[in-house]
């Protein structure tokens, strides 16, 4: 029973380890959909202004 | 199993992470715009330190160099003798970056980064390749890593019980 409870305790943080990497990206990817979109808004914008 | 099945994990998360391997784990995200502008935004200093930060992680970048070609070296300085640096393996704008992870005891682990555009959005797929199981697990990657070793303690704990 002993090995049951290792074993669970291990389970517990391989999920929590996951759990955290992913949050990790999570959190950097949503800033840079952020920086991406400013990106993406200059560009639309230079491309007025080169046209106009 | 394909990381760029796009929409397995949509109910939780945008961000997939999969471990490919003993020594792999892999991050997919895709992004609503072309893949020059995602590469811009990670290959420009000025651009990537406003996201590679978390705010939840309480930390700062003091410094930032980069010098984002194949060859090329980085350094991330936290301050406080906190330090991220390494290498360029290979750079090819706006379709990959590569570098190395020179830091820490898992030191030596590559990250390659590529970005693929697909109808003007952009699917970046992150894989992180570590020399070793052991390089993995030092680096706290560990345990996605003691999967394995936790289901061969669950194949014991059920052989003892059949017996």
């Amino acid at each position: 029973m002993r090995r049951c409870r290792v074993g669970t305790r291990r389970l517990d943080e391989v999920a929590a380890w996951i759990d955290q990497y992913q949050r990790l990206w999570d959190e950097r990817f949503d800033e840079l959909d952020k920086v991406i979109d400013e990106l993406k808004q200059k560009e639309k914008a230079d491309g007025r202004n080169e046209r106009g | 199993m394909d990381a760029t099945n796009e929409g397995e994990h949509v109910a939780t998360s945008r961000t997939t992470v999969e471990r490919r391997s003993d020594c792999e784990v892999v991050v997919t995200r895709w992004f609503d715009a072309p893949a020059h502008l995602v590469f811009e935004a990670w290959s420009k200093p000025e651009l990537f330190t406003r996201w590679w930060v978390p705010r939840s992680m309480d930390m700062h970048l003091h410094g930032c160099d980069m010098d984002v070609r194949t060859g090329g070296s980085y350094r991330l300085d936290f301050g406080g003798g906190m330090e991220f640096f390494g290498r360029y393996v290979e750079v090819t704008p706006p379709e990959l970056i590569s570098w190395t992870n020179e830091e820490g005891a898992g030191g030596g682990s590559v990250t390659t980064v590529t970005f693929d555009e697909d109808d003007g959005r952009t699917l970046v797929v992150l894989t992180e390749r570590y020399p070793s199981k052991e390089a993995l697990d030092a680096e706290g990657t560990g345990a996605a890593e003691a999967t394995h070793e936790t289901f061969a303690q669950l194949d014991e704990v059920l052989a003892s019980l059949v017996a």
